[in-house]
């Protein structure tokens, strides 16, 4: 997301970005909004003698408003619960938060999105074996109407 | 089970007045196929707003800024849920979307609309609407 805070009469343009760790505490993510923030490792599927293992990723939005952005490149969107056999690593998008105020709105997105990850072989019950929480949150106010 | 690999979520604010005044609101969260039946339009250097509706607030677009035309998109799901304004937070004024404005008014209007959000956002009931919409974008 890049936000335009050149607008006039915007009053309140705020942004964050974050992810809960296994204890639930949120963290931040590195980067920023104007230059992208880095990827952070959630699963790992180590090589095994286990045949035909494949892992699907599902993802869903647990609160708020938000949308992918698919113009943004070098992510990778596996279908949703679609098994695969797993060879390099993907890299998911948590959907961006978005406000947009003018002329007295008022917005706050604040949107949490889980990505789940299960992994199956042949002989092997269904796995889930990690879920991956995010969190962005925007807000803007509008404080005139030009 | 049904898949989106872009699910998008939008949540729609829709007063109810009693003599003039906002007593409840509906907040409906519809879930929407990102990447099927989407339609937008495009913001004009006249600034139009954008009416849908499930919303009373009406939206001012920004000139060549894409946005989604909900009234036109085809919904996936939806839940609603409805809250009682009190007293004190209800508010006999609308918005404007013509000039001139009436600066103190409208953003006394605001200040009701934020006191609205930041009140029915911290009811459980809130939560159980996106829980429920993602069950039901689930089961579809």
């Amino acid at each position: 997301m890049l936000p335009d805070h050149t607008l006039a009469s915007i009053a309140y343009p705020e942004e964050t970005a974050s992810w809960k760790n296994a204890a639930g505490t949120n963290q931040s993510f590195s980067g920023n909004f104007s230059s992208g923030f880095t990827p952070v490792k959630i699963a790992q599927l180590d090589t095994g003698s286990v045949s035909n293992r494949e892992v699907s990723i599902t993802t869903a939005v647990l609160q708020g408003t938000g949308n992918y952005r698919t113009t943004i490149s070098g992510y990778t969107n596996q279908g949703q619960g679609t098994f695969f056999t797993p060879s390099s690593t993907k890299n998911m998008r948590a959907p961006a938060a978005t406000a947009t105020a003018a002329c007295y709105n008022s917005v706050a997105n604040d949107v949490y999105t889980s990505v789940e990850f299960r992994v199956k072989a042949t002989g092997y019950n269904t796995k889930v074996f990690n879920k991956f929480i995010s969190n962005k949150y925007v807000n803007a106010i509008s404080n005139n109407c030009l | 089970m049904a898949t989106y690999n872009n699910l998008i979520t939008q949540e729609f604010v829709k007063e109810t007045r009693t003599d003039g005044a906002v007593t409840s609101i509906t907040i409906k969260v519809v879930a929407y196929d990102g990447d099927n039946n989407m339609t937008t339009v495009t913001g004009s250097a006249s600034g139009e707003y954008l009416v849908h509706t499930d919303s009373t607030w009406q939206n001012r677009t920004i000139e060549d800024e894409v946005y989604y035309d909900w009234d036109n998109c085809t919904a996936l799901t939806s839940q609603t849920m409805n809250y009682t304004v009190p007293e004190a937070d209800q508010t006999s004024l609308t918005q404007s979307t013509t000039h001139p404005h009436n600066h103190t008014e409208q953003l006394e209007y605001q200040t009701k609309r934020i006191a609205w959000e930041d009140s029915y956002k911290v009811l459980s009931g809130y939560d159980d609407l996106y829980s429920n919409l993602t069950t039901a974008v689930d089961a579809l």
